[in-house]
């Protein structure tokens, strides 16, 4: 979504440059300084790399001097290829394959004490791909961009257009999230609907699904209430830092192979630590609302909160075993598009650890069988309990938000995110087409497990304080443990048998995927046919509920 | 700020307020709360905010004209307490009834006890946070309601039941409507039994929550599925069977349902709950069997009494949806009631709260109130 941005704003500022970009794969629009910290993916056909392996580059990029050995760090990337962390500055341009003449690489490993060497044969094609730290690489593109402009635009720092640039980025972000997740809301109301034999809302914009937007003006409209006795600074507060902690995970969550606003090398590290920042908004909000069901609400959400990361932060560690890096394109980079690429199948382990991830942030965003701190029926409202109008609907938008999140976060890093099948992931950056199925892949896995997590919510009961607690110390921690060194061990076992991988990722992928698929499908079959429900319409019914007060023809 | 902290007495108990407007109170209860953090030390019932006076109101009516009111005895199963009122004032007036208003009374209060059951267990698995049985009974109760209304108009305050019978007969195709909800309300019993009694969340929230002993339920006067839960097997359809319950209940091999602690101890709030979907069953099939002895009794349905000036007293009991509910009734010769007093089960069932709420949590709590099946109306008439 940044790179939008950034188009628009090159648009702005260079029509003539802008015209060229088309033809991406020849020239570059403008060359751009790659710096350490960078990588380029190498691909060599017939070696399978383990673990970590140094490139030795010879040849000469597209205008840029000749190279003579650049030696490189690289390491496995799944597949025939290999993650090279770029150590000099290289010009090539971000996001594109990258054309070498006269190239030649060598890709030297060591294992198990056997030196293995893949050299490129002469006049085969090579493909390097680099992967951009978008952000980074696009802020300061564009700042090159207006400092080498003529006129008055070279004269602004580099500073205010950084500023101006995250200003715009911030900006698209919540322009995009908050209709994502206004229809999230909806979506719910919806889903929630049908599950209990009723409409959905089904009144503004069409078939309802405006809805959020009234909900929006509507709370936006009420008067905000602020109760006598609170701590009325920090009663304001509380909903900015639940915010916050939301929504400043989503600048590292990528929606396809070009669309990230920043992609950290701690991005991992990042999300799970930003997120804790809510706990501390709705503390602040149970105890300076100066009710006693607030206060309750608050304190369940910190023991809940901070007792749910642990869990969660040690599923995500498997990830970063597996993929050796804590980048989230990395990470995506990792898998592949087909489902026996995905880490969920990469090992029994990493599939546990899926499960333990899912439930440990289905707690982490208090929702349901998790939502104790503003359970209805016990605590009234939670911590929301006195807030209105505006300061409640940033609560519930960040509460909406966060199952985006989540699911963005899960189908990253266990379900292969953005990789469309049967395309490797360096031939998406060149094709806006590909770009396009890759950004419907990845909304198709998080609007999955969006509605897995709307279903949940719809069909258990909650659970109790204590039975919570009990849950997260005494079986997802334990077991989070127990999976990390299991996965710590498995690839350590991959670096004497490389073989073994690509076995377990299939039997993974038959009983796991396939099994618990089939053995889903055959407990619905079943429970449909175990209950014979009569239907109940108006042909054989006196009056049907519901049918009598809607009219018909609407949706 | 510091007054939220500060001003809790004895120390560690902070004071919680909940109700008589609280999400889960069932109605207008109020509980004070003494907690320690999340545990209850004490929980006192404070009951009263609905009462009506129904009882006095009783002796400024006409026996015939008080029966509206009965209605609001109980509002989520209104026409057991027609009945009650109806079964005293016979009694007391030495009143004959036809055969055919006897097997009317008995679908119809079948037909509120399912729906009554409907709210009961729909809110206590709601408080205990699965919302969606809760619309799934709604929707069973409104066709229930729809079935009521049909019979007699009205589709929560029934007035159906008059003093000597009932108000109207029913008709063939409502008879074939009945029977389409009964084979229909089968397979909700599984279906509702599979989402919601046995799910596990719900079978920890419930196993072993206050449970009750036999002892202690007759200390405290529990009755209905309360005291059958705690594997107490006394039912008045069949214990001291009224309307033509003794005609019924032996052709369909009754057997009363009781608690059995299948997932944890005799009389949990799991066996309560549990007890009221066999309840459901039961209900079907007493309907099933009424409706079909109903074909061979001679169509008159209510024989009005002339001239009512009934002298002495009467008792008369049901067992209604939250359990036995007694009619005590006194005549002098005139046309009101001198006297007239309800029992119902709720009043007794809300005195256990403060008797198991002592270490539970809150929202063990929440659950407990609405296994006991409370309705605030209930409690104070």
């Amino acid at each position: 979504m940044a790179r939008l941005g950034i188009a628009l704003v090159c648009l702005a500022l260079a029509p003539n440059v802008s015209a060229q970009a088309s033809d991406a794969f020849v020239r570059d629009v403008r060359p751009t300084t790659l710096e350490r910290g960078d990588t380029l993916v190498v691909e060599c056909p017939g070696l399978v790399p383990v673990g970590t392996a140094s490139v030795l580059i010879k040849g000469r990029f597209d205008g840029a001097p000749t190279l003579d050995g650049l030696v490189l760090t690289g390491r496995a990337a799944g597949g025939e290829r290999v993650l090279v962390d770029v150590d000099q500055p290289l010009q090539a341009r971000v996001g594109h394959p990258l054309r070498i003449t006269d190239a030649a690489v060598e890709v030297e490993q060591y294992v198990g004490g056997t030196r293995t060497t893949w050299r490129s044969r002469p006049g085969e094609a090579l493909t390097l791909t680099l992967f951009p730290r978008t952000f980074r690489n696009l802020t300061t593109a564009l700042g090159d961009q207006v400092a080498s402009s003529p006129g008055l635009l070279g004269h602004i720092p580099l500073p205010f257009v950084a500023a101006a640039l995250m200003l715009l980025v911030a900006l698209v972000i919540h322009l995009l999230i908050a209709p994502i997740t206004g229809i999230v809301v909806v979506w719910e109301r919806k889903v929630s609907g049908r599950m209990q034999s009723r409409f959905g809302p089904n009144r503004v914009g069409p078939r309802g699904w405006g809805q959020w937007l009234a909900d929006a003006l509507k709370l936006i409209t009420k008067e905000d209430l602020i109760p006598s006795d609170a701590d009325v600074a920090l009663f304001r507060i509380s909903p900015y830092l639940v915010w916050v902690g939301v929504f400043a995970t989503v600048v590292t969550l990528p929606l396809s192979q070009g669309a990230i606003v920043a992609d950290m090398n701690v991005g991992l590290l990042y999300v799970i630590s930003v997120t804790s920042l809510t706990v501390v908004g709705i503390l602040i909000g149970g105890w300076s609302s100066n009710s006693k069901w607030s206060l309750l609400g608050g304190m369940r959400s910190a023991a809940q909160i901070v007792s749910y990361e642990l869990p969660a932060a040690l599923a995500l560690l498997q990830i970063a075993v597996l993929a050796g890096t804590l980048s989230p394109q990395e990470i995506v980079h990792a898998q592949g598009g087909l489902p026996h690429q995905w880490f969920i199948f990469a090992n029994p382990f990493a599939f546990a650890c899926f499960f333990i991830y899912f439930i440990a942030a289905l707690a982490e965003g208090n929702r349901a069988p998790f939502d104790l701190p503003e359970a209805e029926s016990e605590l009234v409202a939670g911590y929301t309990t006195e807030y209105s109008g505006f300061r409640f609907s940033i609560f519930s938008l960040a509460e909406w938000t966060n199952m985006y999140v989540l699911g963005t976060i899960a189908a990253m890093t266990f379900l292969g995110g953005w990789n469309v099948p049967f395309v490797a992931a360096e031939r998406l950056a060149g094709s806006p087409l590909l770009q396009g199925l890759s950004l419907l892949v990845m909304v198709a896995k998080v609007v999955t497990l969006v509605f897995v997590i709307i279903w949940i919510r719809w069909t258990l009961p909650r659970f109790r304080v204590d039975q919570m607690m009990t849950l997260c110390w005494k079986y997802l921690v334990p077991f989070a443990f127990a999976a990390f060194v299991g996965t710590a061990a498995w690839v350590w076992l991959l670096h004497a048998l490389p073989a073994l991988d690509l076995i377990m990722r299939w039997a993974m992928f038959a009983v796991g995927g396939v099994g618990v698929f089939l053995f889903f499908v055959g407990r619905v079959v079943h429970n449909f046919r175990a209950t014979k429900l009569l239907h109940m319409d108006g042909k054989h019914f006196v009056m049907p509920f519901v049918e009598r007060y809607i009219d018909k023809r609407l949706p | 700020m510091s007054e939220l902290v500060l001003a809790t007495e004895g120390g560690d108990e902070m004071t919680l307020n909940m109700g008589p407007q609280h999400p889960s109170t069932h109605g207008v209860i109020r509980f004070i709360i003494k907690t320690d953090g999340e545990i209850i030390r004490e929980a006192e019932p404070d009951v009263g905010y609905l009462h009506r006076a129904i009882e006095h109101i009783a002796e400024k009516c006409s026996y015939e004209g008080f029966m509206p009111y009965t209605d609001r005895v109980d509002y989520v199963a209104a026409m057991t307490a027609n009945h009650v009122w109806a079964e005293a004032v016979e009694r007391l007036g030495a009143l004959p009834v036809p055969p055919r208003a006897h097997y009317l009374r008995v679908v119809s209060d079948e037909l509120s006890r399912i729906a009554s059951h409907c709210i009961a267990l729909g809110a206590m698995a709601m408080d205990v946070g699965a919302i969606t049985p809760f619309p799934y009974c709604l929707r069973e109760r409104e066709y229930v309601n729809d079935l009521m209304e049909e019979l007699c108009g009205a589709r929560l305050t029934y007035n159906y039941h008059r003093v000597g019978g009932v108000g109207w007969d029913l008709t063939d195709i409502w008879r074939d409507k009945v029977l389409r909800f009964c084979d229909h309300f089968d397979g909700v019993i599984e279906e509702f039994n599979r989402l919601i009694t046995y799910n596990p969340i719900f079978i920890k929230r419930l196993a072993r929550l206050a449970a009750v002993s036999t002892a202690e339920a007759i200390d405290f006067g529990l009755v209905g599925a309360n005291l059958r839960a705690t594997g107490f097997a006394y039912d008045l359809r069949a214990d001291r069977p009224y309307a033509l319950y003794d005609k019924i209940l032996p052709r369909i091999s009754w057997q009363t349902p009781v608690g059995k602690g299948e997932v944890g101890e005799v009389g949990d709030a799991w066996d309560r709950f549990w007890v009221r979907v066999e309840e459901w069953r039961w209900s079907v099939k007493i309907i099933r069997e009424a409706l079909a002895q109903i074909q061979e009794t001679p169509h008159e349905f209510w024989t009005p009494p002339k001239k009512l000036k009934p002298k002495g007293e009467a008792t008369a009991r049901v067992e209604a949806a939250r359990g036995d509910m007694h009619c005590y009734v006194v005549g002098d010769g005139g046309t009101n009631a001198y006297r007239a007093r309800f029992r119902t089960g709720s009043f007794n069932a809300i005195a256990m709260v403060r008797e198991k709420s002592a270490g539970l949590m809150v929202a063990d709590l929440v659950a407990l109130i609405a296994s006991l099946d409370i309705v605030a109306p209930e409690i104070d008439r």
